[in-house]
């Protein structure tokens, strides 16, 4: 009798402990779940509004001809086709270019472009030159100019 | 016996309390961390955490675009840039620099950083339409746009991590900003900005704002609003999908909707705005260009050397 109770006490204390370790857990797991079940609805509402999208996209054609004729900037015949950097023929962005990782020249140049400003002097004179107008209160409050 | 019922009551006892009460310290520590993320989400950017998480940025759309480095062109996009920017409401270090690709398009980092692409300047006309789209992008700085659709995903807790990877981080220890989340912040502006909807409301902004910074600087007021114009005609057109598939309703609303409006808001400025045409072709001439970097080059059709006769206004 004794020993059957102290296995069922064994027992219990085992269970007891098995409930306080897995009690975190199961916390974690709902509101993984309750997240995924979010970002899934999330999902649908953005499938269902780029259908919509799509659709209003058909309805909103643009009223133009297509006249226009679209100037290239690059002038070599043999880099047209590399012209469009970055973007799929369909005028979307590569998802493979988001998902490579930056190498040091890419931080080094936007580094570069950090530095790249104009000296307030250039500025009044390109801004006389133009003959268009200063902001007053702006120059003022203004960041200082590099260079 | 006695002793043993007591044992198995107080076992059981503490197995039915134990486990809300470990939910509710769980639940405790959740609340805390939630507070701080609240807290933190509500909070904007320093400008040393806008210029960090900008400077992020622009590393990843170089990679992605490359960087077209011509200094007396980036130069005059500078001045064109600082000229509206100057009307922005938040004093700040702006910087215009210029993406080498064929799309036609523009876009806003956090911290000042502006980026124009070689397609855009190719087909823009004149100096006030530059001007306008240098200032609907200084709009969306100024306004702190892409930092509050960022700030309102963490706020939501819907912030996903994009795939963008977190890269060997040269960022982080920013002050307030844990290490790593400068990259992860940079990965969700670029996400914003490159592939899903900026929202057509920021977009609207965008503009209003950015015809006002041209106006004010003296610049005509519908530069912007003949760029899109434009760029609308263009659209129709499948042989243009790639210049302008990314302009034609998918992080933008429609062009027409917003050529729409623009004529109206234009219309509300004063008229005498400058234009400044040969100004413009005098600074953005990648014919020139071409020609200097290889003389081997062979040229295509360029209507901007035809341009180049017509005067400024």
């Amino acid at each position: 009798m004794q020993r059957s109770t102290r296995m069922s006490a064994g027992l219990l204390a085992l269970i007891l402990g098995a409930t306080c370790w897995a009690a975190p857990y199961f916390q974690e797991n709902k509101n993984d779940n309750s997240d995924q079940q979010k970002q899934s609805d999330k999902n649908k509402n953005k499938n269902s509004d780029k259908d919509k999208n799509n659709k209003k996209k058909d309805d909103n054609s643009p009223f133009g001809s297509g006249k226009v004729n679209m100037l290239h900037s690059s002038h070599t015949g043999d880099s047209a086709s590399a012209g469009f950097n970055g973007l799929t023929p369909n005028g979307e962005v590569e998802s493979k270019k988001l998902k490579e990782p930056l190498n040091a020249d890419d931080y080094n140049k936007a580094q570069q472009v950090s530095f790249l400003g104009v000296k307030n002097s250039s500025l009044k004179r390109f801004i006389q030159d133009g003959k268009l107008n200063t902001a007053p209160a702006r120059s003022a409050t203004a960041a200082p100019k590099k260079g | 016996m006695d002793k043993i019922k007591l044992f198995f009551a107080i076992v059981l006892f503490l197995s039915a309390g134990v486990l809300p009460a470990s939910a509710q310290i769980g639940d405790i520590f959740n609340g805390i961390n939630k507070g701080r993320d609240i807290h933190n989400a509500t909070q904007e950017w320093t400008p040393e955490q806008e210029e960090a998480v900008g400077r992020a940025s622009a590393a990843k759309m170089i990679h992605v675009f490359g960087l077209y480095q011509n200094s007396a062109m980036t130069n005059y996009v500078n001045l064109v840039g600082d000229t509206v920017a100057q009307f922005g409401t938040r004093p700040m270090q702006y910087h215009f620099a210029i993406l080498d690709t064929e799309m036609v398009n523009a876009f806003a980092m956090p911290g000042g950083y502006v980026f124009i692409t070689r397609g855009a300047l190719a087909n823009i006309s004149n100096e006030s339409e530059l001007a306008g789209v240098l200032a609907h992008e200084v709009a969306h700085v100024d306004g702190r746009h892409l930092e509050r659709i960022i700030r309102d995903k963490k706020l939501t807790g819907i912030a996903v991590q994009t795939g963008a990877e977190v890269g060997a981080s040269q960022a982080g220890g920013i002050a307030g900003f844990a290490a790593g989340m400068v990259d992860q912040y940079a990965a969700q502006a670029i996400t914003s900005a490159l592939t899903q909807n900026y929202g057509p409301d920021k977009e609207r902004d965008a503009d209003k704002a950015g015809t006002d910074f041209a106006a004010k600087a003296g610049y005509d007021p519908a530069g912007l609003r003949n760029f899109l114009a434009m760029l609308q005609q263009a659209a129709s057109d499948p042989k243009y999908k790639q210049a302008t598939g990314m302009l034609n309703g998918k992080t933008h609303p429609p062009l027409k909707d917003r050529v729409a409006k623009l004529t109206e808001l234009s219309a509300t400025y004063p008229a005498g705005g400058q234009v400044l045409e040969k100004r413009y072709l005098q600074n953005v001439n990648f014919e020139a260009v071409s020609a200097a970097a290889s003389t081997t080059t062979t040229t295509t059709t360029d209507k901007k050397s035809k341009k180049k006769s017509s005067s400024d206004k």
